[in-house]
């Protein structure tokens, strides 16, 4: 078994509590780098897709795995990152990076203002609420033609920053990663900072935290707009990506899809969305695969893939629902307490009926 | 000019009772068993489709289909809730949402593969009539969603206000805990609710078929039934009624007055009434002792 | 003469026509202990909601050393100095004891959500004094066994027992206590009086408290108000509040009152 001890402050407030940990990331990160080297155009671009989830996940982490706040909606805000991005840059001519900046801002922006509905109401009908806020999004961009482009979609320029344009695979892959190592980074100081505690306090008792002194309204409304500026950048980067954006691509599907792969990552943890960030990339590639493997006649077939999505949710949600990362914990837990490991230590509580509402 | 706005109105209350029958299905789940059920849409979606087949590739005369329709759909509801859900009985809400949406996704996708993705030629409930009423003309199909409805509600409230099995449905509905001590058999009345919805929804699917055509996107039609149903109070049967109708009416008139917002008008409804009054019409205002 | 540290004049609060509280007013003196008792539904906690300002009375006013209180949003009560624990706790089960503490700190070292972010040296000395401060409760409340033990899983008398280290971590002038013995058994009870005396002593915290135990109440406070249907039937010092015949009645019906 093994024991940490712990002997300062400090210790508490670090991001990991045993040096090796970081030799891990950085042979991680080196890893990183050199896959555009060895891993072929098609897995990079799955690495770079997988690279837009993850910030996707972390910024629903902060959102629903911190401060407890549901979100239906959020492929609206991925959506006005992207059309933001676009516009910002053929139309008014900005340069990319800021423009990408200026996306989350308006996505931001937008964030705010779905964010003042959960300052009243409780976690279902705060989804239901922003799932009816994404449908009038989605209806805004499909119906404002003479700035998005309807249903015909815009299409959108590579980004460049002062001269150097990311029109390759590798170079969009290197700058992807950057900002999602920035963005984790970010999201790992807030989940251990003081703010961070205040979100957690509002997700647990939201009465408590105002006898606590804890402004609620602040922290709900500037958790929304964070969220929704990370899923904005996170839009940003996929418009300059894919050349071409259409209210097709952020259908309420998406913002399902965004929900399921924090599930399937783990809720809790920066860590939960990167493993969400990958699975849903390279899910789709495990499913083609698997058809392959099936029968002829089941080839062929459009929607089994998104039968496969559906079940392994099912899946999850029954058996595992702390996700990917929960399973990582719990092997670790195990190997840790190897051979004192007791089979019942993580049985689920039966329960009979629903608690009462919170 | 009236009398157009008094068809349109009464247009509306006929695409309203629509509205109102997924509304009812979904408050039913969620009264009883506190889960709110995002496949509503695939369920009503999935009825008429059954409905379909077994009358044009089984040749059953039509008053059969749907009768057997109706009872495959009870017995996949009470499937979902016995086999799916009862697993997630205390899960918090977001695992719920998600397992409904895994499930509406699922009965989607499987539709799709069975009866492929383009509208399909459905076979005819009733003559396609003009029905002149009050001196206002409806069609057939509007009137035959108003009548459906009604007799429905009355089927319900007579169900839950006299016979054993309602009243267990309502003890369970307000306190589950009690109703266990009271030895009612609680995972009975939440299969047994899931089973009524199903069959409602499957009703609100067969009967929506003249109206808008046979297809696997009549899901969406399903969504509807979330302004509905917060419109009206989610913990209300009267109010699903109200809420469905209203939405109708609503959407029908700017359908025809203001087309651009048509889509939209249903959410921005529903974003209103959350705002101004969560609890809906007839809903009531839950707040935490301490 | 000892200033009154919490005044509360003429309150009058009902909720959909049922009258909670009627031309309710009382005054606790700083420094001391005073218990607020009264059957059932008498309306205590309400009195002490309306002193969070989770509810809004009807009529009347609260004043907290002087100022009137009936303007200021709930969170801002903790803010000014004002504690408080629940009934059924509040407290932040999938959290650690240390952390729900640590959220008392957050009025003292105001989270900016950039500075957060970006993690700076600043951020970094915040949270370490806190840690410390927070200790300081730990101590003082015993809890160092439960330290990093998430609150849903420690027993009830200890969970008890963290919520008025929640309470005392905003540092507060005055503090409510909302039947903070409840389901102790007598050690636990034992020990929470001589916490409360502590916290009275050497803390020099104003308490305000609402229980049922009467042989507790009875050795613990200083002064004492009795509510019963939302009106004040007495006040005064233990000693003359328990033979009061208005009280006895309250309590235990009228045939008590006849027996002597």
């Amino acid at each position: 078994m093994r024991i940490v001890l712990k002997r300062e402050y400090n210790d508490y407030i670090k991001v990991f509590d045993r040096p090796i940990k970081w030799c891990w990331v950085a042979l991680l990160l080196i890893l990183l780098f050199f896959i555009p080297f060895f891993g072929g155009t098609y897995f990079l671009s799955l690495m770079t897709m997988a690279g837009f989830y993850t910030i996707i996940g972390l910024s629903l982490i902060l959102l629903t795995g911190l401060a407890g706040q549901i979100s239906l909606g959020h492929a609206a805000f991925y959506a006005v990152g992207a059309y933001s991005s676009c516009i910002f840059v053929s139309k008014l001519g900005l340069p990319f990076l800021l423009a990408m900046i200026l996306s989350g801002g308006v996505a931001c922006m937008v964030g705010l203002v779905v964010g003042i509905p959960s300052l009243r109401l409780k976690d279902l009908y705060l989804a239901i609420a922003t799932m009816a806020m994404a449908f009038i999004i989605e209806d805004v961009i499909t119906k404002w033609e003479s700035l998005t482009g309807g249903t015909f979609g815009l299409s959108v320029p590579p980004a460049s920053i002062g001269g150097f344009v990311f029109d390759t695979e590798p170079k969009y892959y290197y700058l992807v990663m950057v900002i999602v190592v920035i963005t984790m980074m970010l999201a790992k100081n807030i989940q251990r900072s003081g703010y961070g505690r205040a979100l957690a306090a509002l997700r647990e008792s939201e009465i408590a935290s105002q006898a606590m002194g804890i402004n609620v309204t602040y922290y709900k409304i500037s958790i929304f707009g964070l969220s929704a500026f990370y899923a904005g950048i996170a839009g940003s980067l996929y418009a300059h990506y894919a050349g071409f954006i259409t209210p097709e691509n952020f259908t309420f599907l998406l913002s399902i899809n965004f929900l399921i792969l924090i599930i399937v990552g783990g809720l809790g943890s920066v860590v939960g969305a990167v493993l969400g960030g990958l699975y849903m990339s390279l899910i789709p590639e495990g499913v083609k695969i698997i058809t392959q493997m099936l029968p002829g006649f089941l080839e062929g077939i459009i929607g089994l893939d998104l039968i496969f999505y559906a079940l392994i949710l099912l899946a999850f949600i029954s058996y595992q629902p702390e996700g990917f990362h929960g399973l990582w914990l719990k092997m670790k837990f195990y190997w840790d307490h190897f051979p004192l490991y007791k089979k019942g230590t993580f049985r689920k509580e039966r329960k009979f009926y629903r608690k009462k509402i919170k | 000019m009236v009398v157009q706005l008094l068809e349109q109105i009464g247009a509306g209350i006929g695409l309203g009772s629509v509205y109102a029958l997924v509304a009812l299905g979904f408050v039913l789940i969620y009264k009883a068993t506190e889960v709110v059920n995002f496949a509503t849409g695939a369920l009503m979606m999935l009825g008429p489709f059954l409905f379909y087949s077994l009358v044009v590739f089984f040749h059953f005369p039509i008053w059969l289909g749907i009768a057997v329709s109706i009872v495959c759909m009870a017995m996949l509801g009470a499937g979902i809730d016995r086999f799916i859900l009862r697993g997630l009985l205390g899960e918090p809400m977001l695992s719920i949402v998600l397992a409904t949406l895994a499930v509406g996704i699922i009965i989607d996708c499987v539709a799709g593969i069975i009866w492929g993705f383009e509208p399909v030629a459905a076979p005819e409930l009733i003559p396609n009539q003009a029905v002149r009423l009050v001196g206002i003309t409806l069609s057939s199909a509007h009137t035959l969603t108003i009548v459906v409805l009604t007799l429905l509600i009355i089927m319900l409230f007579i169900f839950f206000r006299h016979t054993k099995i309602g009243i267990a449905m309502q003890a369970t509905a307000q306190n589950q805990f009690s109703a266990y001590m009271m030895g009612i058999n609680v995972g009975g009345v939440f299969s047994l609710s899931w089973a009524i919805s199903a069959v409602i929804c499957c009703i609100a699917g067969i009967v929506l078929i003249p109206i808008s055509s046979l297809h696997v996107h009549m899901t969406h039609i399903g969504l509807m039934a979330f302004p509905a149903a917060i419109l009206g109070g989610l913990s209300s049967i009267p109010g699903a009624v109200v809420g469905g109708l209203i939405i109708g009416l609503t959407e029908n008139l700017a359908s025809y007055y203001f087309p651009l917002i048509k889509d939209s008008l249903p959410f921005i409804v529903l974003i209103l009434v959350l705002m101004i009054k969560p609890e809906g019409i007839f809903g009531i205002h839950e707040r935490k002792k301490v | 003469m000892q200033t009154n540290i919490l005044e509360i004049k003429n309150v009058f609060i009902s909720f959909g026509g049922l009258s909670a509280l009627e031309d309710v007013s009382m005054d606790v003196k700083k420094g001391e202990i005073h218990a607020l008792i009264g059957p059932n539904g008498a309306g205590k906690t309400t009195v002490f909601n309306c002193i969070s300002r989770f509810y809004s009375p009807d009529r009347g006013d609260i004043l907290f050393k002087g100022h009137s209180i009936m303007g200021y949003p709930a969170h801002k009560i903790a803010n000014i100095g004002i504690g408080r624990t629940f009934q059924n706790i509040e407290l932040f089960e999938q959290m650690t004891v240390i952390d729900n503490i640590l959220l008392g700190y957050h009025l003292y070292a105001r989270s900016n959500l950039f500075q957060s972010m970006l993690f700076i040296k600043k951020i970094r000395e915040r949270e370490i004094k806190i840690r410390r401060a927070a200790e300081d409760i730990i101590d003082f409340l015993d809890l160092q066994p439960y330290r990093v033990s998430l609150v849903g899983n420690i027993p009830y008398g200890v969970q008890k027992r963290v919520e008025l280290a929640r309470a005392l971590a905003i540092r507060p002038e005055f503090i409510l206590l909302d039947e903070p013995a409840a389901g102790l058994n007598k050690e636990e009870t034992e020990d929470l009086y001589w916490y409360l005396l502590d916290i009275k002593e050497e803390l020099k915290i104003t308490i305000l408290i609402i229980e049922h135990d009467m042989g507790f109440i009875m050795r613990l406070a200083d002064n004492i108000t009795v509510l019963n249907y939302g009106v004040i039937i007495a006040r005064g010092k233990p000693e003359e509040i328990q033979d009061h015949p208005e009280v006895l009645t309250a309590y235990m019906g009228s045939e008590a009152n006849a027996k002597g």
